[in-house]
């Protein structure tokens, strides 16, 4: 038995598929939580731990468990991507013009002036087991690595709860574990961003897959195109020869992590990063070619129906 | 949004050099709490927050509270970093499982 439900949350779509016998309500458990999970992460929400946590002005504050967890996820990808993925950079997303909501935002708006070089990186947080401090200052945006940490919770909590399988997708970002619905792992596409048939199909009987791009998310401000993948490096909308990248790790929080990093490094080194680190990707470039980690065939088989890929 | 530093500030200042292979700032904390009994506040300067494990209420060290004597944060012991050493180790092996795909997929991934 299988069961799937489709919404509205974290500023995206979210998809969930819950496998057993109590999939239909355990499908109902992963909805509320994900709203849940929203009501305390978003930074557009003035009520949300996130904002409160902004607004604390470099003074401790005690959380919950689950955003501690964030947090501790959050240290956790800046130093696994050498700081390339920080969530300290509300200030720069903000001053990029991602202000507010993504469906809210005109479609073109008057320039702040210059980017503004990060002052602190995600390395000075300082945290115990439930209590944060961000540095003075600084703006916590959970960003991408919220929807794979959400991911695995809730994705935890189901199967403890008895569910056969879940996949749990995040604006796309997925997360598997157990049975699928027709066999005992999960088939995923990786879609092309200018052709309708997929780069590739993959199989995780346990893992997640995120995709990085600088397609999506756009806007402009004084008349040029901005995006929302900031390079801490410059405080700026990044630049790279990658148009998407595409991460498959053992949990969400770190494929969100390691696409980014491979998107904001480039081909070359991104993809080095990601075999250093035991994971798989496939990227393509503004080129459009495409290439593959060194680990990406494990996941691929040999049923995949992938087009020739160029290393 | 309240929180951020004025521009002029922010851009006067020269950026910290990256250290992301510092202890994971967790168990930098527990390390530093562990620690606290026999160091002097003086030493804990750069540290603000500690968590009494025994009932999870909050012990705020401020700048006025301390000495300012020094401005180097503590250091964790030998045996606490290599702790966090395999700590980290053990969590960065994690890796997907991977299967042989179908030749339908149940999900897709796109970025977002």
């Amino acid at each position: 038995m299988a069961a799937d439900r489709t919404f509205r949350a974290m500023g995206t779509t979210v998809a969930v598929i819950v496998t057993g016998d109590h999939a239909d309500r355990l499908a109902d458990v992963a909805v509320d939580r994900i709203v849940d999970l929203e009501r305390r992460w978003s930074r557009f929400r003035p009520d949300s731990e996130v904002s409160l946590l902004n607004a604390a002005l470099g003074e401790p504050m005690s959380v919950s468990t689950e955003t501690a967890l964030l947090v501790d996820r959050a240290i956790d990808a800046w130093r696994i991507t050498d700081g390339l993925v920080d969530c300290t950079l509300l200030t720069q997303l903000v001053d990029a013009g991602y202000d507010r909501s993504f469906e809210l935002l005109a479609p073109d708006r008057p320039s702040s002036g210059t980017a503004l070089r990060p002052l602190f990186d995600a390395g000075d947080i300082v945290m115990t087991e439930r209590t944060v401090r961000l540095p003075p200052g600084v703006g916590f945006d959970p960003g991408g690595i919220g929807k794979g940490v959400a991911a695995d919770l809730v994705s935890d909590e189901l199967m403890a709860a008895g569910a056969a399988g879940v996949c749990i997708s995040i604006g796309g970002d997925l997360r598997v574990r157990g049975h699928g619905p027709t066999t005992d792992h999960w088939t995923l596409a990786v879609e092309h961003p200018h052709q309708t048939s997929p780069i590739a199909l993959v199989g995780v009987a346990d893992g997640a897959l995120a995709t990085s791009t600088t397609r999506l998310r756009r806007w402009r401000v004084g008349g040029a195109e901005r995006h929302h993948l900031i390079d801490p490096r410059t405080g700026d909308p990044a630049t790279s020869d990658l148009e998407t990248a595409t991460a498959i790790a053992g949990q969400g929080w770190r494929a969100e992590a390691l696409a980014k990093a491979v998107l904001l490094a480039g081909r070359r080194a991104g993809l080095a990063r990601v075999d250093r680190a035991g994971a798989a990707a496939i990227v393509t470039g503004v080129d459009r070619t495409t290439a593959r980690s060194t680990r990406f065939a494990d996941f691929a088989g040999q049923a995949s129906n992938e087009p020739k890929v160029t290393s | 949004m309240t929180g951020f530093p004025p521009k002029e500030i922010a851009m006067s200042t020269p950026k910290p050099a990256k250290r992301p292979a510092r202890p994971h700032p967790a168990a930098r904390a527990r390390a530093i709490a562990a620690a606290a009994s026999t160091l002097t506040l003086a030493g804990l300067m750069a540290v603000l927050a500690v968590v009494d494990s025994s009932d999870a209420s909050t012990t705020t060290l401020t700048a006025e509270s301390v000495t300012p004597t020094t401005t180097t944060a503590a250091v964790p012991s030998t045996a606490a970093a290599e702790a966090t050493t395999a700590e980290v180790t053990a969590t960065e092996s994690a890796a997907a499982v991977a299967a042989t795909p179908a030749a339908q997929p149940e999900a897709s991934t796109h970025g977002s």
